[in-house]
């Protein structure tokens, strides 16, 4: 190979790797971004309000670069921050932006700030004021009463001759300011109550602060507890996906696949008690570790219901793909194309269901998901029938990894011993991040003086919600509530 | 306690969000059956006879809160259900708000546990039966 | 006429099948072991003496605030005087077992919880001891 054709070579290989963008980002910008933290497939950095505009700009028009997506816009007025994700979906890697000091520098308020954001990106409009969006739909106001998938949010809407024109799904009466749970706590309180974010699958939470922890402090955890872990992740995603499953089932009326779903889902949390202690809350994982063991004669337990819950949900599984009522309630309603589902920032199954490839258990390599193999299901429409059906497909795969990992758990320790008070932190933010049942759940853990723990969640609940707003428009009014089901929009947001 | 001769038939109506809804319609299903003892979930407040007040709540749902009691019929009882509404662990910090809520709701029942069990509330729903 | 007969057979294996349904006051699910519910102090079963010492340990790690210890000085120890929980606020998570470094606090298992009153869920010392006889795992058989 000559000189000149090696030249050509390099040039042309794409950049990838997250320290190949933090090089090329260092070269562009230089002194006008803060240092930049690299935590494998996420980036942070600091950006003054003068010159977010350009840095946008750029990041978003560079070939090499090519940001095009924004994941997530966190606003935190009384703490003086404000948290912009873009994402590059090819590349697989998110750009986390931090802006502090906003009232302090200069009288730039946070309008301005979600307007210059506009300009680049256009699913920004949903993060800014929509108060107004209230008094122009006003053919049809659903207040939030069902104890089905409906509670969560206001609906309104307007629509001519039953098809919607617009729909506003608003989230003020469920929006929670979760700075009152965390105040004065240290480490092993937080991980007691932080699960209230993602009630549904409550491990989460933990683990993706855990992550962060041991991110910060470089600590390597034992074999068998990261197969611990991942048995506990892939039981709680089954568990919420069933629940998903029920309260579709119960929108569209049909009794049969409740009740059966409800009994596949009570042998789930039975397993769930079994390991952890609890049915829903299982503070169970630990800085370094796990809580406890799993006995063998558990195992050997798990090993033998799987088959039988299997049978079962393909029984299930059965009656969604074939019911004719169900069928028409499900079927070609509510497309939601690649295009549109990236637009919006989707992560998790809604983003799968419309045939794009895009989950963090294969891409980013958290815990030790390489060692098995599993496939991710995607669907091809994106219609309401794909989103309830790569649930199903999903739950198969988790069955699979259960089964895996038990039959290869290792023999050794399962917690790193330390002592949780000594250890001293460095003053440093942390963003982690994990596949949770229903898209990406991110933590911003920010470590003060006095270690002292900031936290702020960002959830996948808002991009389904502004998604599910896109889809219902030209709907037929009869299929809103199983439209709305099928997103999934079911855990509160807390900001 | 009379388990085969049901005093009454209670509608509940489920408000708030958190982990404790998940049980309550865990305990709906063909494990636990609620329906035995003559329980059934209403999802209007006009039908319900029983407020059941679960999960953590911010200002705007406590005075959604009080529509829902206004609109629903005599007599009517009201169940705290889980931590967060036991103490009011989670209201945002506001004095007046709490204080109207304490005035104004009157718990008949309490029932402890993060969450509680689906036979907790099934034995909370018999205990109130007791009481009536 | 096939699926006539096959649809027979199904209802006849339906009625030899065990109900799915637990009667609840009646039978009662057999929790694991392992779960976690109401907190009992134990005693030591030499001396009949309550093991705590009252040393506040459990109360500082508990994430909800829910532990109310007093404790006295008698011979450069401490002792302990009152323990309240206020179940209200507990939620089961099971830190102060976890922390305890004598072992002084177990959770029991009982699960079925529910006052007409809020002032009979702040649960005194004498009452944490009683728990005892929940933490059999089939507790109501030998009540």
């Amino acid at each position: 190979m000559t000189n000149e054709e090696l030249k050509f070579n390099i040039e042309k290989h794409p950049i990838n790797h997250a320290e190949d963008i933090e090089k090329e980002i260092d070269i562009l910008f230089g002194n006008k971004i803060g240092a930049i933290y690299n935590f494998g497939k996420e980036l942070l950095f600091d950006v003054s309000p003068d010159n977010l505009s350009e840095v946008l700009n750029i990041l978003r028009n560079n070939p090499d670069l090519e940001f095009n997506v924004l994941a997530y816009i966190k606003k935190k007025p009384e703490k003086n921050l404000l948290l912009i994700g873009l994402l590059s979906y090819d590349k697989g890697i998110t750009i986390n932006i931090r802006v502090k000091n906003i009232i302090a520098e200069r009288r730039i308020d946070y309008k301005s700030i979600i307007d210059s954001v506009k300009k680049y990106f256009k699913n920004a409009q949903y993060y800014s004021d929509r108060q107004y969006l209230k008094d122009t739909n006003r053919d049809a106001v659903i207040l939030s009463q069902l104890p089905e998938t409906l509670d969560t949010f206001d609906i309104y809407l307007s629509f001519e001759d039953n098809i919607i024109n617009q729909a506003y799904l608003s989230n003020e009466i469920s929006m929670f300011n979760q700075d009152i749970l965390f105040k004065n706590s240290d480490i092993n309180k937080i991980i007691a109550k932080i699960n209230i974010l993602s009630y549904k699958a409550a491990v989460f939470p933990e683990l993706c602060f855990c992550l962060g922890i041991e991110n910060l402090l470089s600590l390597k955890i034992p074999k068998r507890a990261t197969y611990i872990r991942m048995l506990l992740c892939e039981l709680f995603r089954i568990s919420s996906h069933l629940s998903f499953i029920a309260n579709t089932s119960l929108i569209i009326g049909n009794q049969n696949a409740l009740n059966y779903t409800l009994t596949e889902k009570e042998k789930i949390l039975n397993i769930i008690e079994i390991i952890t202690g609890s049915r829903v809350i299982p503070n169970f994982i630990r800085i370094g570790g796990v809580k406890k063991d799993i006995d063998d004669s558990i195992i050997k337990m798990i090993l033998k219901s799987l088959p039988g819950i299997f049978k079962n949900i393909r029984k299930i599984e059965d009656l969604f793909s074939s019911d004719i009522v169900i069928l028409g309630k499900l079927k070609e309603i509510a497309y939601l194309n690649i295009k549109d589902a990236r637009s919006f920032g989707l992560t998790g199954p809604n983003l799968r269901a419309s045939g794009f490839r895009y989950d963090l258990r294969k891409d980013a390599g958290y815990l030790l998901y390489k060692d098995f193999s599993f496939t991710i299901p995607l669907g091809r429409y994106g219609d309401n029938l794909d989103r309830v059906i790569i649930r199903f497909k999903e739950i198969y795969q988790a069955l699979k990894i259960i089964n895996e990992i038990a039959k290869i758990l290792p023999i050794g320790p399962v917690a790193k011993m330390m002592d949780h008070s000594a250890i001293v932190f460095e003053e440093s933010p942390i963003i982690s991040s994990v596949e949770c049942p229903d898209g990406i759940f991110k933590l911003y853990i920010e470590i003060k003086p006095g270690s002292e723990i900031e936290i702020i969640p960002i959830g996948p609940v808002s991009n389904n919600m502004h998604a599910c707003e896109q889809s219902l428009e030209g709907c037929n009014f009869d299929n809103l509530l199983t439209t709305i089901s099928s997103f999934c929009i079911e855990s509160p947001e807390m900001y | 306690m009379s388990i085969s001769l049901i005093k009454s038939s209670f509608n509940i109506y489920v408000s708030g969000f958190g982990c404790c809804k998940q049980e309550i319609i865990a305990s709906v299903g063909p494990v636990y059956d609620i329906s035995r003892f003559g329980i059934s979930i209403a999802s209007y407040p006009e039908d319900a006879d029983v407020l059941i007040i679960q999960g953590f709540l911010n200002r705007k749902y406590i005075k959604r809160l009080f529509e829902i009691y206004g609109a629903m019929k005599n007599p009517k009882w009201i169940v705290a259900y889980g931590r967060c509404a036991i103490e009011n662990a989670f209201f945002e910090s506001d004095d007046d708000l709490i204080k109207t809520f304490k005035e104004k709701i009157n718990f008949d029942i309490y029932v402890p546990g993060c969450p509680p069990r689906p036979e907790a509330f099934i034995y909370a729903m018999l205990r109130l039966m007791e009481k009536t | 006429m096939l699926r006539v007969i096959k649809n027979f057979f199904i209802n006849l294996g339906n009625i030899f099948r065990k109900p799915k349904t637990v009667l609840y006051p009646k039978e009662k699910i057999l929790i694991h072991e392992g779960s976690r519910g109401l907190p009992r102090l134990k005693l030591n079963l030499d001396t009949l003496d309550i093991i705590c010492n009252g040393c506040k340990d459990c109360e500082r790690a508990c994430p909800q605030q829910c532990i109310t210890i007093r404790s006295g000085y008698e011979d450069n120890e401490t002792v302990l005087d009152e323990f309240y929980i206020n179940l209200g606020l507990c939620s089961f998570c099971g830190n102060c077992v976890e922390v305890c470094k004598n072992k002084a606090i177990d959770l029991s298992y009982r699960y079925q919880l529910a006052e007409y009153d809020i002032e009979s869920l702040k649960i005194e010392k004498m009452d944490l001891v009683k728990q005892a006889e929940y933490s059999i795992r089939d507790f109501w058989t030998k009540l």
